[in-house]
């Protein structure tokens, strides 16, 4: 086992911070208040390549591996403060990306690949419908076959991105009979006829990440936009959940590794009773269960990663890794707010907002309590 | 590499002995495993780990398709045309 990084993962984390630090300084906290999407950051992440770092380099990309690209977004999430924009370039990496890979025909990856890296188009994964959010095998959106097409009628809901996506990544039924093999992948042209968008859906946290729902009333798309065959979303949606669990949560580890650091610092200068906070054992002891949870948590992430690059499937790593960071970014977020009294509860202080942000994590890409019905079914209940 | 006969066995073994939360009497080659509430989304996850590490191989995602796995028949002829 070695826990050393090569030359060249080291100068891509290093390169990533000093990016993330120097360029995304303004207008966050308006931009959380106002539920607004970072387009000019999101540019600027494109610009960097950080949208095609994970993509082969056949396809023009860098071919980094998942141990990388891990590394990669932790140092994005650790020098970029807005979780919102953080989540909106893992879930491209880590939700559109591995199924176009794995299942998209060369004339789709070619078509598609190009222009999610640039940045020009955005996309969203589509799996929650308003009465499939933890049984997402139980979704009602229809794709029926109609000659050279398909005609989709239906309604996801909660879908990261929507607002704002040029391209949907939809899980919808072609067979209402064979339970989750009835289940068909496509990629959707967000301005096609017969789909309708809601706005950015006000919420807690994650503010800077527009969401919404999509609700589609004879969509008729080709059948040359499905992705793999008829009945192929099932294991696409598995191996989507693998890369998506597993690894989703890279940038928030490295939001976790930034707000340890700002505690450290606030707690040795902050003087109460004649001196500083970090003096004092009940500050100290809740520093120490924060730098526990963020290194135990990139135990688990880096483990998976290197599990993956070698080639093996991962479901329970990946359960286990989504449960801990979100987990653990919860409850040092709440520490956070904690060591810095009142000025971590109010908002003017961007303290508070990982909290906000945590929270949303305890929920997408499967619920906490999901993760652990995964980990304990994998287990061998 | 392994007999049709083989195979069979050892998916409906691992079937009855890790994953059915019913009782296999009625269990067929045949048999929609789905359908029929031998197997639900998480154990097919788990049959095609089992099945991977017992013939030593990968299946790659495209080929996990109804038409391949929908039946101890279909998993089985399958895996003996690879």
């Amino acid at each position: 086992m070695d826990f050393n990084f090569t030359t060249e993962q080291n100068e891509i984390r290093s390169k990533v911070l000093d990016f993330a630090r120097n360029q995304f300084l303004d207008n966050l906290a308006d931009n959380d208040r106002d539920s607004v999407f970072d387009h000019e950051g999101w540019k600027r992440v494109a610009d960097f390549g950080l949208l095609k770092g994970f993509v082969p380099k056949d396809y023009g990309g860098d071919g980094w591996d998942a141990l990388t690209t891990v590394l990669a977004l932790e140092a994005f999430g650790e020098g970029c403060r807005d979780n919102g924009l953080g989540l909106a370039v893992s879930s491209l990496v880590w939700t559109i990306l591995p199924p176009l890979l794995a299942l998209g025909t060369e004339e789709q990856k070619r078509h598609y690949l190009p222009k999610l890296m640039s940045g020009e188009c955005i996309a969203a994964d589509g799996i929650t419908e308003p009465q499939a959010g933890s049984d997402a095998m139980a979704m009602q959106t229809f794709a029926e076959r109609d000659g050279d097409h398909y005609r989709i009628t239906g309604e996801k809901c909660c879908i990261g991105t929507a607002p704002i996506a040029d391209l949907l990544l939809l899980f919808a039924r072609t067979d209402m009979d064979s339970g989750p093999w009835g289940i068909s992948a496509f990629l959707v042209d967000t301005n096609t006829d017969g789909i309708s968008r809601s706005p950015n859906r006000e919420k807690m946290g994650l503010r800077t990440l527009p969401t919404g729902d999509i609700t589609f009333k004879d969509c008729l798309v080709p059948a040359s936009s499905r992705l793999g065959d008829e009945g192929a979303g099932m294991s696409l949606f598995n191996e989507g959940m693998e890369w998506e669990r597993g690894f989703i949560l890279a940038s928030q580890l490295g939001a976790m590794a930034r707000q340890l650091d700002d505690c450290i610092e606030f707690s040795k200068q902050r003087e109460q009773f004649g001196q500083p906070i970090a003096m004092f054992q009940s500050i100290s002891h809740r520093i120490a269960e924060m730098c526990l949870r963020l290194e135990t948590c990139r135990l688990l992430l880096y483990k998976a990663a290197c599990l993956k690059d070698k080639g093996a499937s991962i479901p329970l790593e990946a359960s286990m890794c989504k449960l801990a960071i979100s987990e653990a970014f919860a409850a040092s977020s709440l520490d956070a707010i904690r060591i810095h009294g009142a000025k971590g509860y109010f908002s003017e202080h961007q303290i508070e907002r990982n909290l906000r942000d945590a929270t949303g994590s305890l929920i997408y890409g499967g619920t906490s309590d999901i993760q652990r019905n995964l980990i304990a079914r994998l287990s061998g209940l | 590499m392994m007999t049709a006969s083989e195979i069979e066995s050892l998916i409906k073994a691992y079937i009855g002995n890790s994953l059915s939360r019913k009782p296999i009497d009625g269990l067929l080659l045949e048999s929609n495993l789905f359908a029929e509430g031998y197997l639900d989304s998480i154990g097919i996850m788990k049959l095609i780990a089992h099945i991977e590490a017992q013939l030593e191989t990968k299946i790659p995602p495209k080929d996990l398709v109804p038409r391949n796995f929908m039946t101890i028949q279909a998993m089985t002829a399958y895996l003996q045309s690879r």
